[in-house]
């Protein structure tokens, strides 16, 4: 616990006596590692809960009551840290949220979130990001409710090797990375965005019902939020190009 | 491929923007972008509209000769089969066809828009290797003895 408190120092608070809390039950298998190649995502054989599980650890996920019991191989950050990405991508559609591989930025009030792949220069901008909040440089939360969107930082972190804020700021833009020459702005329209945006949204299960409220929430946002492709060169010059930044 | 009744597979979550489609199907995680004339086959995939309707559609809406859109459109109804987008019942409720009839007329075609084959783009969905071993910070190295995806 002492590796977790010192991972997540930036984000732990004090327990909040609201619905939205989950309850998470932390042990240890003691089978050690299995050899799965990837992480696996499905309903319970009784229908009631998720079960997810990589490699070094495997879980169950009550959605609806908002409780989780993981077993991890080893007593590790690496373990736990993968098991919370899983979880988050599952419990924030609930709240109308998507873990999305992008890097995010709060600049003049408003968030920027700079959508890509790894290469793609996530980490390189928020570095380049001097003067203003970097929420992360790996994983962002897009988040609509009421009909505005709002980008949120997350514990979790790339090549920066840190985590950003704990913070959150309606969501100005939404930006896809594509290294280039110079800086240039290209607008994208919803089909061309949700496109885009789809394939770097972090989710690993197979349902119907889970993958049809990603589709809607991304469908949502890219009607709510201006998209971009975001042609940009590793300097601090592409803010120039964004809008209202 | 059968004439009959193509039927959307109800698992499919699917959006219009602009006249074209866009398709999420969950079996297998991939998003599906259709022009505007493999929307207006996809839309029409209710069970109950034959192929024979969609043929009609399909040349009242677009500069294009019945012959050619027959052929177009029966690889495109193909190809969402093959994907597991949609099924195609058996004609045998009433008569279907593919070829023009004496009930099918041919609009005016300064209203109709220009055609292109109804197309459908495929591709895998979903960042499933987010899980980066290697970027995590204080592992010592572990990452190299436990190959990760990044």
């Amino acid at each position: 616990m002492d590796v977790a408190r010192a991972r997540y120092a930036p984000f732990l608070h004090e327990p909040l006596a609201c619905s939205g809390d989950w309850r998470v039950d932390i042990g240890v298998h003691a089978g050690g590692t299995r050899p799965l190649p990837d992480v696996i995502v499905r309903r319970s054989a009784d229908g009631t809960a998720l079960e997810a599980a990589r490699h070094d650890f495997s879980a169950s996920l009550d959605l609806a009551g908002r409780a989780a019991r993981v077993e991890l191989a080893e007593p590790d950050d690496i373990a736990l840290d993968a098991f919370l990405r899983v979880a988050w991508s599952l419990a924030l559609l609930d709240v109308g949220g998507l873990l999305i591989h992008a890097a995010s930025v709060v600049r003049a009030g408003g968030a920027y979130l700079f959508v890509g792949r790894s290469g793609s220069g996530k980490t390189t901008l928020a570095r380049l990001c001097t003067g203003a909040t970097v929420l992360s440089d790996e994983l962002s939360i897009a988040r609509l409710g009421d009909g505005a969107a709002r980008c949120h930082g997350t514990p979790f972190w790339g090549d920066l090797g840190g985590p950003g804020a704990d913070g959150s700021a309606p969501l100005r833009a939404i930006c896809f990375l594509e290294q280039a020459p110079r800086h240039a702005l290209e607008p994208l329209a919803p089909p061309k965005a949700l496109s885009a945006l789809l394939p770097n949204v972090v989710f690993f299960a197979r349902e119907r019902g889970l993958t049809g409220r990603v589709f809607e929430i991304a469908a949502g946002l890219v009607e709510t939020v201006p998209c971009f492709r975001l042609r940009f060169t590793p300097d601090a010059g592409f803010w120039e190009v964004l809008p209202d930044a | 491929m059968p004439d009959g009744y193509p039927l959307q597979n109800p698992r499919v979550a699917w959006r219009v923007y602009d006249g074209e489609a866009v398709l999420v199907c969950p079996d297998d995680s991939t998003l599906h972008a259709l022009n505007a004339a493999g929307t207006l086959i996809w839309s029409s995939a209710d069970g109950a509209t034959p192929t024979a309707a969609m043929l009609a559609r399909l040349c009242a809406t677009f500069d294009v000769d019945r012959t050619t859109a027959a052929v177009d459109a029966r690889e495109f109804i193909e190809a969402l089969r093959a994907r597991g987008l949609l099924t195609v019942a058996p004609a045998d409720r009433s008569p279907d066809r593919w070829t023009a009839t004496a009930g099918d007329t041919a609009p005016d075609a300064l209203l109709r828009r220009p055609y292109e084959p109804p197309a459908v783009v495929s591709e895998e969905i979903f960042e499933t290797t987010a899980l980066a071993c290697g970027k995590i910070g204080g592992q010592g190295g572990r990452c190299n003895t436990r190959p990760k995806r990044s």
